[in-house]
């Protein structure tokens, strides 16, 4: 029972997610326009990162490869990285926290919420009505009330008249993500003389192309701080999946839990959303991937989830790069709803999920 | 530890499901509460596990009042098998019972290889032990009842809290799930349809009507022809069976 194989497998699993994270990012960033060699982006990237020079790479630390390496490639590649993580996370913790597997920021209209709040607080300019610490934050801050809002609204919404089905808690996501987008499309197009707003585009399938340094520091902290707090919970989490009674009966607080979970997923979410769009359906298919190595228990399943959240993405931003003709990028919500739309489908098929609610 | 409740009355949706009953399990004791369907027995029982919150009167482990103990207390103190579900996740039979043992743990306690003891001791109770590499979901009924079983025993509690646990049992396994029970040597509440169990396995009864108290005491006691009509609405005799020389009852149609 104490399985020594699952224990070593686990590791395995872990050291190649992340050896192939390392090796994705490498690979990333020497791929697009100028095609560079992987030498010279690792060896660019461990000299500004330690002071290292590997040899052999002229004008080290300077110039135009450094400035494709450090400035233009690496912070998109990373942005990936974190933005893949963060909603894979989002959306494992949000299936333990409604019990669903089919469970996900934007199927359940959280990251419409998000772009909601965003573009609202960009119409009345939000930064300039707030001061001091919510200066920086406005647009996160009210991107957050939204996706807030929304998980609150489709939690009561798919739990009229007693037990939560999955039927209904898809169809509250579908119904309150209409109106969000809808509201925030409203909104885009009332602004487009604003040079802030970002394109309909932007909102609806995301973009990395404006990834910098900058950008990446407040969706990094929201990833570190929410993956270091679930990790103290997975325990909790694994009685939540047994389900309310029983959770109840093995001593967990379901409705403070629930609570505090959700705060922290609609932060997590709000966060990608305003730094890059809607990215759909990585918070679903992720988790699904995961739990065919690592079964339900979170300890595995919630890191194994995080870290192939962000080596997907990576690739998924690749094809957003290369796939497109011409140079034309596609953006890359398109690519993760044609891979994640089916996966659903696949989970949503399986009898064993218990779609609509059978028990 | 004892277990008692003070006239606690419950309501569902504005209507009242228990209206003042008391009960009381003493520790060791194997307690029954009968009744018939919408009694109000398992409303009553979900309101000593703490699902549901009694509008009126109080619920005392030994002489503490249920809520100013902690929810993680309570599970060091009850254990609880509740008809089974299904699972919207897929867990393996061991880790369903190991997850019995989480209310001993603090946030970021590993599980210990004493832990693991435990939980081949308990599925070895119920009769599980090869089978716990086995997918919950693809258990029977009576497997998956004997697995939840399993993962209250693992709790460790003085007290267990039954809810009709031989439903969907087959005979054999009805019998097995009654003395694995039995012999536990802890406070048993359990609520059970058949009255014939009763007499077999009950230190003590209550029965209940419209979410009322109708009756208490020993089996052999209180169990007679116009309380069953009384309470189930039903023509019956006890005799004593020729061979176990309990006293059984025959329902007249």
């Amino acid at each position: 029972m104490q399985n020594k194989r699952e224990v070593t497998l686990f590791w395995m699993l872990m050291a190649g997610l992340v050896f192939g994270l390392i090796l994705s990012i490498i690979f990333a960033v020497s791929v697009g326009a100028v095609a560079l060699s992987p030498r010279d982006v690792y060896g660019t990237i461990l000299y500004r990162l330690t002071g290292w020079d590997i040899g052999g790479i002229e004008n080290i630390g300077e110039g135009p490869l450094f400035d494709i390496v450090w400035i233009i490639r690496l912070p998109r590649v990373i942005m990936s990285v974190v933005v893949g993580m963060g909603l894979a996370l989002a959306g494992v913790i949000m299936q333990a926290t409604v019990q669903n597997p089919l469970a996900d920021p934007y199927v359940l209209g959280l990251s419409s919420g998000a772009s909601l709040g965003a573009t609202f607080s960009i119409m009345i300019g939000a930064s300039s009505v707030f001061t001091g610490f919510l200066a920086n934050t406005g647009i996160a801050f009210w991107g957050f009330l939204g996706a807030l809002g929304v998980s609150v609204l489709v939690f009561l919404l798919s739990s009229i008249g007693g037990r939560m089905t999955t039927s209904k808690l898809i169809l509250s996501g579908v119904v309150v993500s209409s109106i969000c987008s809808a509201f925030s499309n409203i909104i885009i197009y009332l602004n487009q003389d604003k040079s802030d707003i970002q394109s309909v585009t932007f909102w609806t399938f995301g973009s990395f192309s404006t990834a910098t340094w900058e950008k990446l520091r407040l969706p990094t902290i929201a990833l570190v701080v929410c993956f270091a707090f679930f990790l103290t919970q997975v325990r909790r989490i694994n009685i939540m999946l047994l389900g309310d009674e029983a959770a109840t009966t093995l001593g967990i607080d379901l409705n403070r839990l629930r609570r505090v979970y959700m705060v922290l997923t609609a932060l997590l979410t709000a966060v990608i959303v305003c730094t890059c769009g809607i990215v759909g359906f990585v918070g679903l298919m992720i988790p699904h991937f995961m739990r065919a190595f690592t079964g339900s228990d979170y300890r595995r399943l919630l890191p194994a989830t995080t870290l192939f959240g962000g080596l997907f993405l990576i690739w998924a931003d690749i094809a957003a790069r290369t796939l497109g003709a011409s140079g034309k990028e596609i953006p890359i919500g398109i690519i993760t709803s044609a891979i994640g739309a089916p996966v659903f489908m696949i989970i949503m098929l399986r009898r064993a999920y218990g779609f609509g609610g059978r028990d | 530890m004892d277990i008692t409740t003070k006239g606690v009355s419950i309501k569902l949706s504005g209507k009242e499901i228990v209206h003042e009953a008391s009960i009381r399990v003493r520790g060791g004791q194997m307690v029954g509460l009968f009744g018939p369907n919408g009694s109000g027995k398992s409303t009553l029982l979900k309101s000593i596990y703490r699902v549901l919150k009694p509008q009126a009167g109080e619920i005392l482990f030994d002489d503490i009042p249920l809520e100013q103990i902690p929810r993680q207390e309570t599970a060091k103190k009850l254990a609880v098998v509740t008809q089974f579900t299904t699972l919207n996740f897929e867990f393996k039979v061991s880790e369903i019972v190991l997850m019995g043992r989480s209310p001993h743990k603090k946030l970021l306690d590993k599980d210990t290889p004493e832990d693991f003891r435990i939980v081949r001791e308990c599925l070895e109770k119920v009769n599980m032990l090869g089978l716990s590499d086995r997918k919950f979901s693809t258990l029977s009924g009576g497997e998956k009842q004997r697995v939840l079983l399993a993962r209250a025993l693992a709790q460790e509690t003085s007290v267990l809290v039954l809810d009709e646990p031989t439903n969907h049992l087959d005979i054999k396994y009805q019998l097995q799930t009654m003395e694995i029970i039995r012999n536990l040597n802890k406070g048993v509440l359990l609520a059970l349809h058949d009255l014939n169990m009763a007499f077999r396995y009950c230190d003590y009864v209550f029965i209940m009507k419209d979410g009322r108290v109708e009756a208490h005491g020993k089996p052999e006691d209180i169990i007679d022809e116009a309380l069953i009509r009384n309470v189930y609405e039903v023509e019956s005799r006890i005799y004593e069976n020729p061979v176990t020389h309990l006293p059984s009852i025959a329902f007249l149609p």
